[in-house]
């Protein structure tokens, strides 16, 4: 039953209590009600669920669910729907009408259906401690479930609370292998998941876009499930994202730069002689911004020095101070000029060089 | 480098702006710019050096030219 994709090392060493330590840890863009509800509804299936292995194979991970509710929950429609709804009532989400219930818990809902279909609920124990609350999630499903599923939960007694439009909906269409709208919209749903964990891993226990780390490592080949397997096991067949179990350094694929011998002693020929002419060149402007910089400051500061001891009308002071300004600002301006040359334009050519030698001259070998 | 310029290129700016602005007011509130030449020749000699410069670039221009 272990979901394709996931190796066993992931969950072997992970129980409830780790899982929604970590899951909390993670679901901090939530607020801290939607948090807390999540949370308590994690709890609840894990207290439902007959061996907690299973259901902890069937999670995959706390990223993985992290990564679903992150993907089913609108941090600023949330907070709309929590204004609108007067927060003062404490009823929870009993009496919220059944299409205004948010998308994270109808996203944790059609786990739980996933689940029940897999079962790793037992139903007949289940069901009665479901409290009405959670109930009242499923409502969200659609009506027009096919009517034989219902066979299914008329054998569930103690259970009359269960509206007949909830639960009710996914388990025989997933056995028989049919392609009901149920199973299209859990199939959908998995691959948006996939699609959204494609460009996701964790690293120190956080969420983090793999374009902003080292490309993800191969996975182990998977083997294409059967017809039965698909049936069997609804989600989905990407690889899972890197729990906190397996460092990130280990799967990534060791790489080695080699250097291409001849053709760095070819480039270092070339390229010390072609600097040192791209470096002369340079000192020309370089040289001529600093005696500009020195005469246009040298001047100004004169002319600055004239201005309060020789002159005694205050018009020709004012020119005297304008011009001093004026001199002092086109020294400032050849000063940076200068330093632009000797930092940027002339360290940029020799980085430059370097950065195209090691382009050129180096490859990448794996180590295996 | 890219804020440096910025900002080394808006002092520069206000700086000329400031300056245009000071020698406009000086130049309206009657400034004589012959007076102020010589004022500065007479501290600097400006006069002596300008010439020294010409006498300089002519002898080279002859001995390049020959």
């Amino acid at each position: 039953m272990l979901p394709p994709g996931l190796h066993p090392m992931e969950v072997k060493a992970i129980n409830k209590q780790k899982f929604l330590a970590e899951l909390g840890r993670l679901l901090t863009f939530m607020y801290e009600e939607d948090r807390q509800t999540a949370l308590a509804m994690y709890s609840k299936m894990f207290d439902d669920a007959a061996e907690e292995q299973l259901l902890l194979q069937f999670l995959v991970s706390p990223t993985r669910q992290a990564v679903v509710l992150a993907r089913a929950y609108d941090a600023k429609e949330r907070k709309l729907q929590v204004h609108t709804q007067s927060r003062d009532d404490d009823a929870g989400y009993a009496d919220v009408p059944e299409g205004e219930l948010p998308p994270f818990i109808l996203a944790i809902s059609d786990l739980q259906q996933e689940a029940i279909a897999q079962g790793i609920f037992e139903a007949v124990e289940v069901l009665p401690e479901v409290d009405e609350n959670q109930f009242s999630l499923f409502d969200e499903f659609p009506q027009d479930a096919p009517v034989e599923q219902e066979a299914v939960w008329t054998e569930v007694p103690d259970a009359p609370d269960v509206p007949q439009n909830g639960i009710d909906v996914q388990e025989p269409d997933i056995a028989d292998g049919e392609d009901a709208p149920v199973s299209d919209s859990v199939s959908e749903f998995a691959d948006a998941v996939d699609a959204f964990l494609a460009d996701f891993a964790i690293a120190d226990g956080e969420l983090v876009s793999k374009s902003a780390e080292a490309p993800a490592p191969a996975e182990e080949p998977v083997p294409p499930p059967t017809e039965t397997e698909e049936a069997e096991e609804p989600v989905p067949a990407v690889p899972a994202p890197v729990t906190e179990q397996e460092p990130a350094e280990e799967q990534a694929p060791a790489t080695q730069r080699k250097a291409k011998v001849f053709l760095l002693i070819l480039y270092i020929l070339c390229a010390i002689p072609l600097g040192i002419l791209g470096i002369a060149a340079l000192l020309v402007p370089t040289l001529l911004s600093l005696a500009l910089a020195i005469g246009f400051v040298s001047a100004g500061v004169l002319v600055l020095t004239a201005a309060f001891g020789g002159f005694a009308i205050f018009a020709d002071l004012m020119v005297i101070l304008g011009l001093a300004i004026v001199l002092l600002a086109l020294g400032l301006l050849f000063t940076w000029l200068f330093i632009w040359f000797i930092g940027g334009a002339i360290v940029g050519l020799i980085r430059g060089l370097c950065h195209l030698g090691g382009k050129w001259c180096y490859k990448e070998v794996s180590v295996q | 480098m890219k804020s440096g310029w910025k900002i080394i290129l808006i002092v520069v700016v206000i700086a000329i702006l400031l300056g245009a602005i000071c020698i406009g007011v000086g130049a309206m509130t009657g400034a004589d710019f012959a007076r102020i030449w010589a004022t500065l020749d007479n501290r600097y000699h400006v006069g002596m050096y300008y010439q020294y410069f010409i006498e300089v670039r002519n002898t080279l221009v002859t001995v390049l030219a020959a």
